[in-house]
């Protein structure tokens, strides 16, 4: 990993001063990496933390063996305040981040319950990539709103059976009608810690029976593993600009 | 849509994903800001960075994202975010591998120039017609001219590679 064009702005009228930089990523494994995730802490001259971020990119594609840059600073702007100077020289940035593939597997397909009171179920536990485990699907019909929509509790239970925290799962729901035309959809994740779980629990808004007679709700999951781990500091120059 | 102490998780989302056709989803809070004393207003023309930071303010934090559950863009206004996809087309890997060499070309340390050239061995192999050649040629030039830590030993190898693929397109 390593960190490129990192550059501070002299403070505007307001005192902020803007940094910004590329960080690539070379993708060493057998993997696409779908997912990076990290932090970025910056320090003044003092070594003390004066601002800092997240780095959750998840529209990140960086095949095996490529390399690939994001952005890992966003729109973080720094105070003059912070440092003595009242200048970006003497800050200093940590930057760690974690690459992640993924693993998408096809949970299955379960039934729109045909009344209230009805329930249906994807009954199979299904392995998400070694590392979790879907444990089956429910859907409980309950009673049309009062709106005339359908009122479904759908549930999907994930576990993490690996010793490794799980990033991200990710359930998509697909509700489809008789013809298989698809008619709305609802997709949630969570990070899932090691050995512990996670209910998804998607809702849908204004599902009309008719529309959903003899639908169906199409299921699949992801997670995100971890590949690697990389981490460095480095210290901005000013910004030609 | 009006925001006020008062409001509901759910009710946003669900406008959200009814008006716009946007997944959200709020996680922990921010800081020890306070819920109260805020307001402000959803419309159309929001932009995604000032609908996150506007909940920000209110010591929460909302994400959004489409369908794929890839995060929208923080420069997309709410109107246009339905219409956001992270689609790959047959170039991407080839296009990502030109903006790391653009990223890492000023480099000064030599593990990096060994880097630069796998870099290099890589978007030779992903080029599929001549302007990609081109391209490559041109940034190869541009590197042995500005970075004195990439020799002309390693500008022949590249360029050998590069010969070599010319042919073959």
């Amino acid at each position: 990993m390593k960190i490129n064009n990192f550059k501070y702005e002299n403070p505007d009228k307001d005192g902020d001063i803007r940094i910004e930089g590329e960080v690539t990523i070379e993708n060493n494994s057998d993997f696409d990496i779908e997912l990076v995730k990290g932090s970025v802490i910056i320090v003044n001259e003092n070594n003390v933390t004066v601002a800092g971020t997240n780095i959750d990119d998840d529209g990140v594609f960086i095949a095996a063996k490529d390399s690939g840059d994001i952005d890992p600073f966003g729109w973080m702007n720094l105070y003059k305040q912070h440092f003595e100077s009242g200048t970006g020289s003497d800050a200093k940035a940590y930057i760690s981040v974690t690459t992640y593939r993924r693993e998408f597997v096809k949970i299955g397909s379960l039934d729109v319950p045909a009344k209230a009171g009805d329930l249906t179920e994807i009954k199979k536990v299904v392995s998400l990539g070694g590392a979790a485990e879907c444990i089956g699907v429910s859907c409980l019909r309950k009673k049309d709103t009062d709106e005339g929509e359908m009122d479904l509790s759908i549930q999907a239970g994930i576990r993490n059976t690996s010793d490794d925290y799980i990033a991200r799962a990710q359930v998509t729901v697909k509700a489809m009608d008789q013809r298989d035309a698809q008619v709305d959809d609802n997709v949630d994740y969570e990070a899932i810690p090691a050995k512990s779980g996670h209910t998804f629990q998607p809702s849908f808004w204004g599902l009309k029976p008719g529309k959903m007679k003899n639908g169906s709700f199409s299921i699949t999951a992801s997670v995100f593993l971890p590949v690697e781990s990389f981490s460095l500091e480095a210290e901005p120059t000013l910004s030609d600009d | 849509m009006h925001i006020d102490a008062n409001f509901s998780e759910e009710i946003v989302k669900k406008y959200l994903k009814a008006t716009y056709g946007i997944e959200s989803k709020f996680t922990s809070g921010v800081g020890n800001k306070k819920l109260t004393h805020f307001n402000f207003t959803i419309v159309d023309k929001m932009l995604i960075a000032d609908l996150t930071e506007s909940f920000k303010r209110c010591g929460l934090n909302i994400k959004l994202f489409n369908s794929e559950g890839i995060s929208i863009p923080i420069h997309y206004c709410l109107v246009d975010a339905k219409d956001f996809k992270n689609d790959r087309n047959k170039d991407h890997d080839f296009n990502q591998l030109i903006s790391s060499l653009d990223s890492i070309s000023s480099s000064s340390d030599y593990s990096d120039v060994e880097w630069i050239k796998r870099i290099f061995s890589r978007s030779i192999k992903k080029a599929r017609n001549t302007d990609q050649i081109d391209m490559i040629e041109n940034i190869l030039g541009l590197i042995f001219k500005n970075n004195d830590k990439f020799l002309e030993s390693d500008y022949n190898e590249v360029l050998e590679k590069l010969k070599t693929k010319q042919l073959i397109i």
